[in-house]
């Protein structure tokens, strides 16, 4: 048993994602000496209550920065689908699930729409993705220019409840996504993806449709979107068309942070649900720090860029340059 | 493959003519060999069959139908499998992965058979080079021969009809091209037609049924085995142009004793590839390094160069010792490397040759900081002009040059300066016959003004007429001296394989 663990670890070691790690392993440690109840069932439950959002999104961020591209809308997006799901919910469950159904609907336009751009126009995803963003923002404020909308009371409870009274909600709706994309590794959309983010000549060449991988890197990043986006909806149970527009950058901290190469090609999405975990416990532990709030961008943004530079040291060990 | 014909199929690169009218033809399944000067425009003909780049005039017909191949996955559909010169493969994928993508196979709809995809990768990969490389080992780890291997087992894993191998051999061992000819018989058998492309005319003369030469873009002429004898000399001339007017003279021996020592090492290491290298080379002298392809030679050509730092022993640089942490300082001290891998380490490639040639001079404390155009436009001419560079213009991107011409850019634009110690990495790899006669040309004018030349060449060939001595290198040793009377074939493949 110990030492198949050992064996895991040395493989694991090697992983893009093994820095994150680390980091993960030492924040969890200072969180918990400064948060004493850090381990207790309601402490992790209201945890990932906050930092399921950004776990998810920065998911959807990972497959599209996989696929060598960037997805600079993904924050405006969430704040259009909470727009849209509060300003249409009523009380009955039927008008929950259908609008929930419609949120994801929207979600993989919203996708399509970036992919289309990236894919198949060509347009380089840094500017066209920006672009998204403001109209995304803009259909937002046509919804719903104040923060309002309506969320039934059961809905949002939900969302603080457990499933089988084990299993929080926040977590059940994490581990729904993790299910999805273990399924989509299985399909060569996955591989393509690595792919096409890793040599687009070499996917091209090997008879792959990069535009068409480009388009579904979106599209199944938008399902991920969505999920963001519902729980944002039911963590702030209103419609706001700025509540999701932090996220848009800080999935990428996360997906960087967690060893994910900006050029593509390379890393995991273990990895981006690492970095985005990271980036939640750094709040938590500013905030039990007792940071002056003044100071908390100052330091939350010190710390990641010391923990990127952790990820660099593997690097630097191997010689002077790779060969 | 019934037949496969291309009709006067033409293509040009912004105004320069790559392909002026390329005919050739297959009929059955046959081993049709393709030579030609690099340049000659056969990688362009083989990426026009394999769909990458679009003819711009011409036909191809295929079991005497007209088709249209307008992309990689026309080509898939009509069964032509490329073996890329410049690997498809992708970096962060495994071995079996890359294999399999493009043409996997799927247990249902949606999902991967990952069990079968693992058991075909390895099924192809033990033919072509049983026990040498794990199927899971990612291809980032691999070296260039094993890239080369794994290229390969992809393209026969598509089960092609017509398979088109672009100089695979050019990375290989003697070994392991007889072990890919063995497998490329095994195919024609099969009933499939292979267009094999190589610079080596033995290769050609012993594998080909039928051999197409093509020079400036033409299709020049062809030799049929079945009736014409297996003779190099055959292909020569129709490669070159003119009866065999390339002389292959073994250089002058040079009395060295008298000449200053120029570079001195002691106990020069880096990790496990290269170990106690201890060498002088004297003014003038041009040292060669043989061996087996991977034994340390480009890791220690990199340890000069700086672009490696040695993690043991000491040089010396006319007496002095050096320390070179970064290219700039190798620069700087009059030593520099023409790389193998121009794509990679050489060239600027979406830059002019006029970029290309000045941008060595900016690491030149004596450079100005407002530049001279003027100045650097003559010394760009001076450069183009000294390696007979066709076309001779400036303002042409490097990346659309043929191979040759990057080559002679790569070395040329280090000929504006004066040069200690002039290091080179296997530059003749893949350039035509004529071009490779012109660098050592000036290989050697330079090493008779003074400087020290240190030459890595995968061809004994070009040790043997270029050296005056030889190293042969070992798994990062050196394991044997070969003087300038000594250097002949027999005596460098021995020494590389330690039988002599």
């Amino acid at each position: 048993m110990t030492s198949s663990f050992i064996g895991f670890l040395k493989n694991y070691s090697k992983d893009s994602s093994f820095p994150a790690f680390i980091v993960l392993v030492l924040l969890v440690v200072i969180n918990a000496s400064l948060q004493p109840t850090f381990f207790s069932y309601d402490s992790v439950k209201s945890n990932f209550m906050t930092f399921t959002p950004l776990i998810l999104v920065s998911m959807a961020q990972g497959i599209i920065i996989l696929s060598g591209n960037l997805d600079l809308s993904v924050g405006a997006g969430m704040s259009l689908l909470t727009c849209v799901m509060a300003s249409l919910l009523t009380d009955s469950i039927i008008s929950v699930i259908l609008v929930i159904l419609l949120g994801i609907v929207v979600s993989i336009a919203l996708g399509a729409f970036n992919g289309t751009f990236a894919g198949y126009v060509g347009l380089p995803p840094l500017i066209s993705t920006f672009a998204a963003s403001a109209i995304f923002f803009g259909l937002a404020l046509t919804i719903m220019p104040l923060p309002g909308g309506y969320v039934p009371k059961f809905f949002y409870r939900w969302y603080r409840g457990d499933i089988l009274k084990v299993i929080p909600v926040p977590i059940f709706i994490l581990l729904i996504g993790i299910g999805v994309w273990i399924l989509i590794k299985r399909t060569a959309v996955y591989r393509y993806i690595y792919a096409a983010g890793g040599s687009e000549d070499g996917a091209y060449s090997s008879g792959i449709k990069v535009s068409n991988v480009k388009l579904m890197a979106y599209v199944l990043a938008s399902f991920f979107v969505a999920l963001a986006g519902i729980c944002l909806l039911l963590s702030t149970a209103i419609g706001d068309p700025r509540a999701g527009l932090s996220y848009t950058l800080n999935s990428v901290a996360a997906v960087v942070v967690g060893g994910i190469s900006l050029k593509g090609g390379k890393g995991s999405i273990g990895g981006a649900i690492v970095g985005a975990i990271i980036l939640g416990l750094l709040i938590n532990i500013i905030f039990f720090a007792q940071v002056s709030s003044l100071y908390q961008g100052f330091a939350r943004g010190l710390i990641i860029v010391v923990s990127l530079s952790l990820a660099a040291i593997p690097n630097l060990r191997k010689g002077s340059r790779k060969i | 493959m019934k037949s496969f014909e291309a009709k006067s199929v033409g293509k040009r690169f912004e105004g320069v003519i790559a392909l002026k009218s390329a005919n050739f033809k297959i009929e059955g399944s046959k081993i049709c060999g393709l030579v030609g000067a690099n340049g000659s425009g056969k990688t362009t003909f083989a990426r026009i069959c394999a769909g990458l780049i679009k003819a711009d005039d011409g036909q191809i017909f295929i079991n005497g139908k007209k088709v249209e191949i307008n992309s990689p996955f026309d080509a898939k559909k009509l069964g032509i499998v490329l073996v890329h010169q410049n690997l498809s493969l992708i970096p962060d994928l495994s071995v079996w992965e890359n294999i399999s993508l493009g043409h996997e196979k799927r247990s249902n709809n949606i999902f991967f058979d990952n069990k079968y995809a693992k058991q075909q990768a390895q099924k192809v990969l033990n033919d072509l080079s049983p026990d040498e490389i794990s199927i899971n080992d990612k291809v980032s780890s691999l070296s260039p021969w094993q890239m080369q291997i794994v290229e390969i087992a992809k393209a026969l894993s598509q089960n092609p009809k017509l398979l088109i191998l672009d100089e695979p051999t050019a990375a290989l061992e003697y070994f392991q091209v007889e072990r890919l000819f063995k497998k490329v018989k095994e195919l024609i058998e099969k009933n499939v037609s292979v267009i094999f492309i190589s610079h080596r005319l033995w290769e050609v003369t012993k594998l080909c049924d039928v051999v197409y030469v093509f020079r400036n873009g033409k299709t020049v002429g062809e030799v049929d085995f079945s009736s014409q004898p297996r003779d190099e000399n055959l292909i020569v001339p129709l490669v070159i142009g003119v009866n065999g007017a390339i002389d292959y003279l073994k250089k002058a021996k040079r009395e060295l004793g008298k000449e200053k020592t120029v570079l001195k090492l002691e106990n020069i290491s880096f990790l496990n590839k290269v170990s106690n290298i201890n060498l002088t080379v004297k003014r003038g002298e041009v040292l060669g390094l043989g061996g087996l392809s991977g034994q340390g030679q480009e890791e220690f050509l990199m340890l000069l160069s700086g672009v490696l730092r040695h993690t043991d022993g000491k040089m010396y640089l006319e007496g002095k010792e050096i320390k070179l942490a970064h290219p700039v300082d190798a620069i700087r001290d009059g030593i520099f490397l023409v790389p193998g891998d121009k794509q990679k380490d050489g060239l600027f490639m979406t830059h002019t040759i006029f970029n290309n040639v000045i941008y060595p001079r900016f690491n030149q404390k004596k450079e100005r900081f407002i530049l001279n155009f003027k100045s650097l436009y003559q010394k760009t001419d001076d450069v183009i002009s000294k390696v007979s560079l066709v076309p001779a213009l400036k303002e042409l991107l490097v990346g659309n040059l043929s191979g040759g011409n990057q080559q002679k850019v790569v070395f040329g634009r280090w000929l504006q300066f004066s040069s200690k110690v002039l290091l080179l990495n296997d530059p003749a790899k893949g350039i035509d016959i004529q071009t490779k006669n012109d660098l050592y040309k000036l290989v050697r004018g330079l090493a008779h003004e003074g400087t020290s030349v240190v030459l890595y060449a995968s061809s004994n060939e070009e040790l043997i007429n270029n050296c005056d001595r030889v190293i042969i290198m070992f798994e990062g040793k050196f394991v044997k001296e070969i003087c300038y009377e000594e250097i002949c074939d027999e005596k460098l493949i021995k020494s590389s394989l330690r039988v002599g």
